[in-house]
């Protein structure tokens, strides 16, 4: 079996990751277990269960299968069915889905062969955010959002709030790089009824080693670009070394972008930022013009990471709409829906308004 | 030598009773339903008396003081004329006390300009610029015969129907004159604010994806800042118009409105 959980040594529950606590626990004993007690009990487990690919290879094979016959499932993407460890029910994913919830027995399921070999991520940033603080912090949000349509910002229509964990490529580089740039300082005053503009050119040179870390890129085709750029930024320096265990209670998507793709996006950002961060050094000019910049890349590193995302997506006139938080920082991305009605005529009591104040106003001046 | 100062004296006597007869006006009187002062001599007597009547009439049934003043000032200036009589109607009838409710007719023969000034309550009447073209199209065609007894009588007559017409209502005038800017000002703010809040709503969090200070290093080996050249360019600034042309404010009666002159 390719599919496994994480169940409490007490009482055998399933086990899932408490953001708040940042420790495993299980909701019918309610016993608690650091990350380190987990991923030791479970270590044996995890390296049986990742070799064990026979289901995995067969799952695999028939969605290889389906999509040459071009059988798709309701979103575009090629199912494979799985069986849960608990229940022995069929648990379908997408291809891309590295963890779930079983829907018969809502048990956490980690498919652990999806996360091995060169797909094995190196590093996981933790939830730090729980369900009921990231749906709090939104509708916080929402409470402050006149125009939202009736009843949207309820509880019950973010109970389906899920907490996934998205791959991500980050590249850290050090260059040798060099800027020659114009820059001009500009002095203005006043002398009776002149003013005087000195200009000032200088030819400034920067030259040197330049470090640039933690740029990054989606490494998931499927999702929305701007939505998994924009949820950043993430403190990677609260990173841990990847463990399936991090996974349990959660989903997780399997990358389906390698390094080569989204190396020209990297390399491009990385160009930007090594001649932005050279012109940051450029202290007392008013304006800077590059005259000529290049630069060399001498070491370079590149990390695929599970970052933390709460999502939940809605339904509005047909459309679906997603919308992300920050399982860290609590950072929120989407497009709310507008009530239009609400809008138009809150535009046009204010325009009355205006009209009304202009009108009295102008009484004034009769 | 007594006959030379005599004569003398009976000379100065007649210059001074020649220049009181200039200052006196030809016709002055004065009530409180109206006044008429005829400088320029415009009137013959009956019509005088026939205007008193007509004055007297208007201004009982108006309770307007209504004044009728013909001048050869020679004030060719609108806003001078209005000036000019602004002040005269403070010292002449007003005194300071802001005593009436007047509407005044002024005829000024030497420059052929006219202005119709209205003071106290008798603005409110007025606020409605429209009905100085009333009383000026009613006399147009006097004015145009040099009839200025017929003109000064079709003065008083549409005073009367003014007044009669009562005190305009000033949010339909204010709307009829702002109307259209407030209308305009209103559908600008009124898209602005649904433009802006719509894009609110589809841009949430778009920004401040990637912090690069925090991010970066930099080990600089080569610095340099090397003067090239520099040159000043001079701008000559227009200093701003001082307003007004800086004589005082005027003391009168809280200030007439005029018609504009015709």
């Amino acid at each position: 079996m390719a599919t496994m959980n994480y169940k409490c040594p007490n009482c055998d529950g399933p086990l899932t990751f408490n953001p708040d606590k940042q420790l495993f626990c299980c909701e019918f004993c309610l016993g608690e277990f650091s990350p380190a007690q987990v991923q030791q009990m479970s270590a044996e487990k995890e390296q049986r269960e990742t070799y064990d690919e026979r289901e995995v290879k067969h799952a695999e094979q028939v969605s290889q299968e389906a999509k040459a016959q071009g059988v798709e499932g309701d979103d575009g993407e090629y199912p494979v069915s799985y069986t849960c460890p608990s229940c022995g029910a069929e648990v379908v994913t997408t291809s891309t889905t590295a963890a779930t919830t079983c829907f018969y027995c809502y048990n956490p399921v980690v498919l652990g062969s999806r996360l091995s070999g060169e797909f094995n991520p190196d590093r996981v940033v933790p939830f730090e955010l729980s369900k009921e603080k990231a749906m709090d912090r939104f509708l916080a949000m929402c409470g402050k959002k006149w125009f939202l349509p009736k009843g949207f910002a309820g509880k019950q229509q973010f109970e389906k709030l899920n907490g996934v964990y998205f791959p991500y490529w980050f590249a850290d580089e050090q260059k040798t790089a060099h800027l020659a740039a114009t820059g001009k300082k500009i002095r203005t005053w006043r002398s009776g009824n002149k003013e005087y503009t000195e200009t000032r050119i200088f030819h400034v040179v920067r030259g040197g080693n330049v470090i640039i870390k933690n740029v990054f890129e989606r490494a998931l085709k499927n999702e929305s670009r701007e939505m998994l750029q924009s949820v950043h930024p993430y403190d990677l320096s609260k990173a841990q070394p990847f463990a399936m265990s991090y996974l349990s209670g959660f989903q997780a998507e399997k990358r389906d972008l390698d390094k080569k793709d989204v190396e020209p996006i990297i390399e491009q950002k990385m160009h930007e930022y090594a001649e932005q961060a050279l012109k940051n050094t450029m202290d007392g000019y008013d304006v800077i013009e590059t005259e000529s910049f290049n630069e060399r890349t001498d070491l370079s590193a590149y990390t695929y990471n599970l970052l933390p995302v709460w999502m939940v997506t809605y339904k509005f006139k047909d459309d679906i709409i997603p919308y992300a938080i920050n399982g860290q920082t609590g950072k929120a991305y989407g497009k709310l829906p507008v009530a239009m009605g609400k809008l138009a005529a809150f535009s046009a009591i204010l325009a009355l308004i205006v009209f009304v104040i202009v009108v009295l106003g102008g009484m004034l001046f009769l | 030598m007594i006959k030379k100062v005599s004569l003398s004296v009976s000379a100065l006597l007649v210059v001074l009773l020649l220049v009181c007869a200039a200052a006196i006006p030809a016709f002055a009187e004065s009530t409180d339903t109206y006044a008429i002062t005829d400088d320029a001599a415009v009137f013959s007597a009956d019509q005088t008396d026939k205007l008193i009547e007509e004055l007297d009439e208007a201004g009982k049934e108006t309770g307007w003081q209504i004044i009728v003043h013909t001048s050869n000032d020679g004030i060719s200036s609108d806003d001078d004329l209005e000036s000019h009589y602004n002040n005269y109607y403070d010292v002449q009838y007003n005194k300071g006390d802001f005593k009436y409710d007047a509407l005044m007719l002024i005829i000024d023969r030497k420059s052929n300009k006219r202005d119709i000034l209205c003071y106290g309550k008798v603005r409110d009447y007025f606020k409605d610029k429209s009905r100085y073209d009333i009383i000026k199209n009613a006399m147009r065609p006097y004015l145009t015969n040099d009839d200025m007894y017929g003109a000064t009588l079709q003065f008083i007559d549409k005073a009367e129907e003014i007044h009669d017409m009562g005190v305009p209502n000033t949010f339909l005038l204010s709307l009829k004159k702002y109307g259209l800017i407030g209308g305009i000002a209103a559908v600008i703010i009124g898209l602005i604010f649904f433009l802006v809040n719509k894009s609110r709503y589809k841009n949430m969090g778009k920004s401040g994806t990637y912090d690069l200070a925090s991010n970066s290093s930099v080990d600089l080996q080569e610095v340099e800042d090397t003067f090239v050249t520099q040159h000043t360019t001079v701008r000559t600034i227009q200093r701003e118009s001082s307003g007004s042309s800086g004589g005082g404010g005027s003391s009168h009666s809280g200030g007439g409105n005029s018609s504009g002159g015709f």
